[in-house]
């Protein structure tokens, strides 16, 4: 009986990935780690397309599973600028959508799902069609539309659209959820060249980190109450500092049943889900990341986060040998 | 690192689409011993923080 494989695309600094590695290796499954930041620079790979689908890296290892834990960004990301890097993305991104569209192995999340799921305006979309409480959303590139939205809901929060982390050369940004308020000066101009999320704000008491794996919930509360930096996104907060405001809780069952049902619904076994809480202890979607990471959350009283991953790989190895 | 607030009005009328605008630089490695989400990584790897410990220990 040949030995189990597993495939992982990741990143190389991704260090949350070794946890569950160790969990898998220790039943004897051998692991092949892809980090596609090392591709193709450091790291080339080649495709075979007959007589089935093979990928190089894999060497001797034939993976009857596998996870998408992370694409991070290619080594042209930094090695190249302008025209030049955009077309050696463009390459590099097909190159791995096709291999991981076709290889046979039946994946945590599939590639195709997790194209689906990044989608916000599909994730909003389908919170409406599940009637999950969605604050009054418009996806717009038309100033007069912001104009007419604020005047009819008030205070709203802006979003980027299609991610909120980017890195170029040097450079690391992120686009953090901000008041509207903030970015009137620029945003006419700024919508000439593309879309953006306006959502009313909801003032928050608290937040929901809803970690989904197979059926299971792990789920930290972030008591915003508490924060005397009340205004900014979480992502902006000095974890360290205000470590002790996010702790594990059960008291949610009925956000963790939505965002059960919301994850398996885009045909994902592996989500992290956020939620707002009001002043009058309403929760609120906001959104649904398939790639997710979770080693925080853990951290922070989530345990067994990484047990369940490594488990569910586990099981979808059972199932293919 | 310029905060939004304080970005010049020049700088306001780049040409950028919305989600730059929005947007900013996060602190290069080495500013500060803060666990980045995003990148899955301790911002300062020098730093020997509790949480960076348990965390590394949890690895």
């Amino acid at each position: 009986m040949p030995t189990p494989g597993l495939l992982i695309v990741t990143r190389r600094d991704a260090q949350e990935v070794d946890g569950v590695i160790d969990s898998v290796r220790k039943v004897g499954v051998r692991v092949i780690r892809w980090n596609l930041c090392r591709f193709p620079g450091m790291e080339s790979a080649s495709y075979a397309v007959a007589p089935s689908p093979c990928l190089s890296i894999l060497r001797d290892v034939t993976p009857s599973a596998g996870w998408i834990h992370s694409f991070g960004m290619f080594s042209v990301s930094g090695s190249l600028e302008a025209l030049a890097r955009e077309v050696a993305l463009s390459e590099c991104q097909a190159f791995t959508y096709g291999v991981l569209a076709t290889l046979p192995c039946t994946w945590l999340n599939d590639i195709n799902a997790i194209a689906r799921a990044s989608n916000k305006l599909v994730q909003l979309h389908l919170a409406r069609t599940l009637c999950l409480p969605v604050a009054p959303t418009i996806v717009t590139s038309e100033w007069k539309a912001v104009d007419r939205f604020r005047q009819l809901h008030g205070a709203c929060v802006v979003k980027a659209i299609s991610q909120s982390y980017w890195e170029y050369g040097s450079h690391k940004l992120k686009a953090y959820t901000g008041s509207l308020a903030r970015f009137e000066e620029g945003l006419p101009r700024a919508l000439k060249y593309g879309p953006i999320i306006v959502q009313k704000e909801v003032n928050k008491s608290a937040e929901l980190r809803v970690t989904v794996v197979g059926g299971r919930c792990f789920t930290i509360a972030f008591d915003r109450s508490r924060c005397p930096e009340a205004e900014i996104d979480v992502r902006q907060l000095d974890y360290e500092r205000y470590k002790y405001l996010f702790t594990a809780t059960q008291e949610w069952p009925a956000v963790e049943r939505d965002s059960v049902r919301f994850v398996r619904e885009l045909r994902l076994a592996y989500a992290a889900l956020d939620w707002v809480v009001d002043h009058a202890g309403n929760a609120w979607f906001l959104e649904c990341n398939p790639l997710g990471s979770f080693k925080w959350y853990e951290l922070c009283g989530a345990s067994g986060i990484t047990g369940a991953i490594a488990e569910a790989l586990l099981g979808l190895i059972d199932r293919e040998s | 690192m310029m905060s939004n607030s304080e970005r010049s009005t020049e700088e306001k009328d780049r040409k950028v689409p919305p989600a730059l605008l929005i947007a900013e630089e996060v602190p290069p490695v080495g500013m500060a011993g803060r666990y980045d989400e995003e990148s899955q990584t301790w911002s300062n790897r020098n730093c020997d923080t509790a949480a960076q410990k348990k965390h590394n220990e949890q690895m």
